[in-house]
């Protein structure tokens, strides 16, 4: 052993088998099957999302006077600003296709059940986290969108019984849009959700690792072993996604590259104002219902969702053996996918 | 798929990121490229001193700031003290906002940094434009049209009780004055007017009678109030307080003080049109106008360097042939017009335009003295016109077409111009008519026929517009002449007579007998038959017979 | 997609596999003895190459994206200047000096040094003290900058004559005459800061507005007492 490692092995105590056994987790076999792999996708969008949230925040400056110039400078004249900042955009939006699609996974193989609730509710929490990011996130950019969205947005928490009033004043920083609202939107953006996602991420990992991964058999599977290792196997997976990743993002990046839509003006809302298509849902649930109606059923399915290893427990002891869980699924998934598509299709 | 297949695949995704990555700094160089090219377009940048102003004037008076911010000063730091900054001993220096202002800016002004341009203009007949006033082209107006002085309004305007005086100057103000020039007055605490004859400015433009500084009536911040009658005014031949004459923004609107503007006929369209002197409608007429409109977007209007033949060759304006740079003079504009014109058609009678050390026209009429008092001759401005024409035509077209032109000025000249003038002289010699101008009809016919038509005819020869030269302009001068003017005359011959002034009317019936029996008249005395025959002759002979 | 979902397998999903490996499970033998057949050198001398190509293709690629962020963060266009007018040169004669402030509030000393007009015989020096960037002060009756920081002395061409700068010079800003026009180039973006009376540069309405409400009043009269005063004061002016 060279004096060199024998520095560091003093310094930093952890013994070699440890630091293996916490980086090369064994992979059940059925993660060969890229379906399977989908966690990654977000978790890597999650660090682009970092890198170059970094970069734009660096420049960027919020505030009603200075943040539309300032994304307008990004993207006009900082070197590769337009090309950092259509990264950015592109990742948020895949990174919410991402964790649905995983999500989808893990709900229609059952992977949540007992034991692992718990990881279920954090993930929600992460998809929660991740869409307020972005919707905080086109907020900063105060055009046209970022203001009637987060106009309309902290008129959808106000209509919240109770906890509306206080809701709206946190999040606006006052009774209504005002110079101080674009910071409170920054620090959410930029601060809090990360914090909360990186809290929440190392929690959801460590839970995978500390249940291992559920495993799945499939009839083909017939190798002897049950499992591969980690590294270096997953690990050239995980890379040749990011890489697809960082490919797709990079040609998107280069043929719709974030643009700039005209600036906020307060006096006049557009005839034609939709938010970003992951918001598409709640945004038709708005036009079908009165507001306090419609936001307190979406927080009725959102907790439903929440809790749903709970309900799917107690929905299978009250009668066992029946589908009714993937039925319900598939209705929410059918019910989600028709109000977006009937969002997409009309302009109002 | 195998460790090594997904090695493989990791290698070629790496090298694929690669390739977009270099797409992406490919993208990034040619927006580079393109941004550059953008920026080397101007920017506006408010020069300290000015920030306060700008900064209040963008929000009260919002477009003079943008004219501004689109002008050359602007990119050049020169901001709105650099033009309006005063000195405090001037008569109209005010303080506003902390600066020492004055509203009017005179050529003066402008010569700080303009000194050749100031220069040349003050030498042109345009600075002069202004010594019209109380002559006899103003008379039309103060007298005929106006009133010297106020009078009181003869019966009520309905609506309006607070009118008590007319001012007979009116149609001076807003006519003559805003094509010629005002002489700035301020206002006098006893309504007078205050103007340079009173404050004597020294060579700096500084008052020397200091006395009447004292007089000058102001707003209660202090500003001094210029005489409604003088200002607003931006006539070119302005005189202005500071004892400058002419105004810059007649031709270079403020506060963009156009290069572009100047260089297009519209500009000079504002006072070179109308009944008198057409000079607009005739370019309009010619083919250099014709030219221009349909080519104007070739005309590089917004270069800053603007020769013709380098920068620009599709037509020419009145600045391409008046005053601009081209080729072959090396690309000097001048901000004197006169320096390239041989005529002058302005008076009854066409005169050649050689002028002093001075700038004046020389009216000296022995050949020797004739030489040796002009500094610049006809010729020397003939061949500077002809350097601007030999851009697009040979010599001899142009010898040929100023031929043309001289041909025309001289039969005008000599049918029409020197033998009316010699008998209105011989009318007020004799004293057949009144030393008042206007009061008899002949004056007016006179006027008509040499300061309307006959320069109409002489303009439009001068600048290739036919139908000026024939229908508006000869053809109504010899309407003029032989059905109005020759006929009022010898009414005139005859009312004396038989008012028994005999050897008045004779002198003058002699002179008009003698200039009528003169061959280009003799067709109207009769005997017109023999020459009908020998048109019908020449006809025969260039068509063949019918 | 669909069609997994209804696979039996998910009613069981498994905490702890009993049969889990040990962590220090050999490297995938089973992976990488794919193509066993081959020659163990030949094979050795593949896996380096692969294991060789993936790092440059890997370093190639995120190094290339690591460069354009940092030109994204470090400014490759320099501050913005201009060219912009100073004075007509024969306003400034030997040894007299314009005081110039740049859009940036930079402030600039020009001084003439020679006779002809010609940007040679012009130095527009900078007020940025060279030892440590604090602002100069002109003082006229020594005809020197004096640097109040740590006491640098300047001579009137910007050189340093005494204290800590002494041998260094004020910056100069470029110079260029045309038409008998001075122009600097300095600097353009400027950083909010205290200019004047600008907070008050819009305030006239106020007295208009007041005096409007007067004249409503019918109150006319204090507009005749404001006029004499500013014209009498005038007249001092002009007669001192």
């Amino acid at each position: 052993m060279s004096r060199r490692s024998e520095f560091f092995r003093e310094r930093i105590p952890v013994r070699d088998e440890t630091l293996r056994e916490l980086t090369n987790e064994p992979v059940p076999n059925h993660m060969k099957r890229w379906w399977f792999a989908l966690g990654g996708t977000p978790a890597y969008l999650f660090l682009v999302m970092i890198g170059t949230g970094i970069l734009l925040a660096s420049y960027y400056q919020p505030g009603p006077t200075t943040a539309y110039q300032s994304v307008r400078f990004i993207t006009e004249e900082v070197a590769f600003g337009w090309y950092i900042r259509s990264l950015h955009k592109w990742s948020a939006t895949f990174m919410v296709a991402g964790i649905i699609l995983h999500q989808l996974r893990v709900f229609f193989t059952g992977a949540y059940r007992r034991p692992r609730e718990l990881n279920w509710m954090i993930g929600m929490g992460l998809l929660l986290s991740t869409l307020i990011g972005g919707f905080t996130g086109y907020s900063l950019v105060y055009e046209q969108l970022s203001f009637w969205g987060a106009t309309v947005a902290s008129n959808v928490a106000d209509a919240i019984p109770f906890l509306g009033g206080f809701l709206k004043k946190t999040l606006l920083a006052g009774d209504s849009y005002n110079p101080h609202t674009l910071s409170r939107l920054f620090v959410i953006h930029a601060a809090l959700m990360p914090a909360c996602m990186v809290a929440l991420l190392f929690l959801h990992i460590a839970m995978v690792r500390l249940h291992g991964v559920s495993e799945l058999h499939f009839p083909d599977d017939t190798g002897a072993k049950r499992y591969f290792p980690f590294v270096p196997d997953h690990l050239f997976s995980e890379i040749i996604m990011g890489l697809v990743l960082m490919i797709v993002l990079s040609t998107l990046a280069l043929v719709l590259p974030a643009s700039m839509g005209p600036m906020a003006d307060p006096l006049t809302t557009p005839e034609v104002i939709k938010p970003e298509w992951y918001f598409y849902v709640a945004f038709r649930w708005l036009k079908l219902f009165p507001a306090t109606v419609a936001v307190l059923s979406m927080g009725c399915i959102v907790f439903l969702f929440l809790f749903w290893p709970f309900v799917d427990g107690w929905i299978r002891r009250r009668r066992p053996g029946s589908e009714l869980s993937v039925g319900i699924g598939i209705v929410a998934v059918l019910c989600i996918l028709g109000l977006t598509v009937w969002e997409a299709l009309v302009a109002h | 798929m195998s460790l090594r297949a997904k090695q493989i695949v990791i290698i070629l995704l790496g090298l694929s990121f690669l390739g977009s990555l270099l797409l992406v700094q490919y993208m990034e160089v040619l927006r580079k490229k393109q941004e550059s090219g953008d920026r080397a377009q101007a920017h506006v940048v408010v020069p300290e001193s000015s920030a306060r102003c700008v900064s209040c004037h963008q929000e009260k008076t919002p477009s003079i700031v943008e004219h501004w911010r689109y002008s050359t000063h602007s990119q050049k730091g020169v901001g709105c003290l650099d033009c309006h900054k005063a000195d405090r001993a001037d008569a109209d220096a005010f303080e506003h906002e902390g600066a020492v202002i004055a509203t009017v800016v005179t050529p003066r002004d402008c010569s700080s940094c303009h000194p050749r341009e100031f220069d040349e203009f003050t030498h042109s007949h345009h600075s002069a434009a202004g010594n019209i006033l109380a002559s006899l082209d103003n008379y039309l107006a103060e007298t005929v049209e106006g009133h010297r002085g106020m009078f009181s309004p003869h019966a009520p305007t309905a609506g309006r009780g607070d009118i008590q005086t007319v001012n007979g100057m009116a149609s001076a103000a807003s006519g003559c004055q805003q094509c010629h020039g005002a002489k700035v007055a301020l206002k006098g605490r006893d309504g007078q007017r205050i103007t340079l004859d009173d404050l004597k400015p020294d060579a700096n433009g500084r008052p020397t009678n200091t006395a009447v500084l004292a007089g000058i009536q102001r707003t209660p911040e202090g500003k001094p109030i210029l005489h409604e009658s003088t200002w607003p005014n931006t006539g070119i031949g302005r005189l202005n307080l500071d004892g400058s004459r002419g105004a810059c923004s007649a031709c270079h609107s403020r506060h963009d003080f156009s290069p572009r503007r100047a260089r297009q006929p519209e500009n000079c369209g504002k006072c070179h049109l109308g009944p008198d002197h057409p000079q607009e409608e005739i370019y309009n007429e010619s083919k250099h106008g014709i030219a221009y409109r349909d080519l104007t977007s070739r005309m590089n209007l917004d270069s800053k360097s603007w020769v013709l033949g380098q920068d620009y060759s599709a037509a020419p304006t009145c600045a391409t042939c008046h005053m601009g740079g081209n080729l072959r003079n090396g690309g000097k504009v001048t901000h004197d017009p006169g320096e390239r014109i041989s005529w002058t058609n302005r008076p009854p009678i066409s005169r050649l335009l050689d002028t002093d050390a001075q700038h004046r026209i020389v009216s000296e009429a022995d050949p020797a003295k004739r030489k040796a008092l002009t500094a610049d001759s006809w010729e020397q401005k003939r061949r500077r016109m002809k350097d601007v024409c030999g851009h697009c035509h040979s010599p001899d077209y142009v010898n040929a077409f100023y031929t043309q032109y001289d041909e025309l000025v001289i039969l005008y000249n000599e049918k029409f111009g020197k033998p009316g003038q010699a008998i209105m002289d011989e009318l007020y010699k004799q004293g057949l008519i009144t030393k008042t101008q206007f009061d008899e009809e002949v004056e007016w016919t006179w006027f008509y026929l040499w300061h309307h038509e006959g320069r109409r005819a002489r303009h439009g020869a001068s600048m290739m517009a036919p139908d000026y030269t024939h229908w508006h302009g000869m053809y109504e001068v010899a309407d003029r002449w032989y059905m109005h003017f020759i006929p009022q005359v010898r009414e005139i011959v005859k009312k004396a007579r038989e008012a028994g002034k005999a050897q008045p009317a004779d002198a003058a019936s002699a002179l008009v007998e003698k200039i009528m029996a003169r061959p280009e008249h003799a067709w109207f005395q009769g005997g017109m038959d023999t020459q009908f025959e020998e048109i019908r002759k020449q006809m025969e002979q260039r068509y063949g017979s019918k | 997609m669909a069609s997994e979902p209804k696979t039996p397998p998910i009613e069981t999903p498994i905490s702890q596999s009993p049969d889990r490996p040990a962590q220090r499970d050999e490297p995938s033998q089973e992976v990488l003895s794919a193509g066993s057949t081959e020659d163990p050198t030949r094979r050795d001398l593949l896996s380096v190459a692969l294991n060789t190509g993936v790092v440059l293709s890997l370093g190639a690629s995120y190094g290339t994206l690591a460069g354009h962020a940092v030109d994204y963060l470090v400014p490759t266009h320099s501050e913005a200047k201009a060219w912009l007018y100073v004075a007509p040169c024969r306003g400034i004669t030997l040894g007299s000096q314009v005081k110039y402030t740049a859009p940036s509030g930079a402030a600039i000393a020009v001084a003439r040094v020679a006779a002809e007009d010609s940007a040679a015989s012009f130095i527009a020096l900078s007020s940025t003290c060279p030892h440590m960037g604090c602002q100069v002060l002109w003082e006229g009756s020594k005809s020197r900058f004096f640097c109040p920081c740590h006491n640098g002395v300047f001579n009137e061409r910007g050189e340093g004559t005494d204290g800590p700068p002494k041998g260094q010079s004020l910056s100069r800003y470029p110079i260029r005459v045309e038409n008998g026009l001075l122009f600097v180039e300095v600097p353009l973006t400027a950083l909010p800061r205290e200019r004047g009376h600008s907070a008050q540069a819009c305030r006239q309405p106020v007295p208009l507005r007041r005096k409007a409400a007067q004249e409503a009043q019918g109150a006319a009269q204090p507009a005749e007492g404001l006029h004499a005063t500013p014209a009498g004061g005038r007249s001092g002016d002009e007669s001192a």
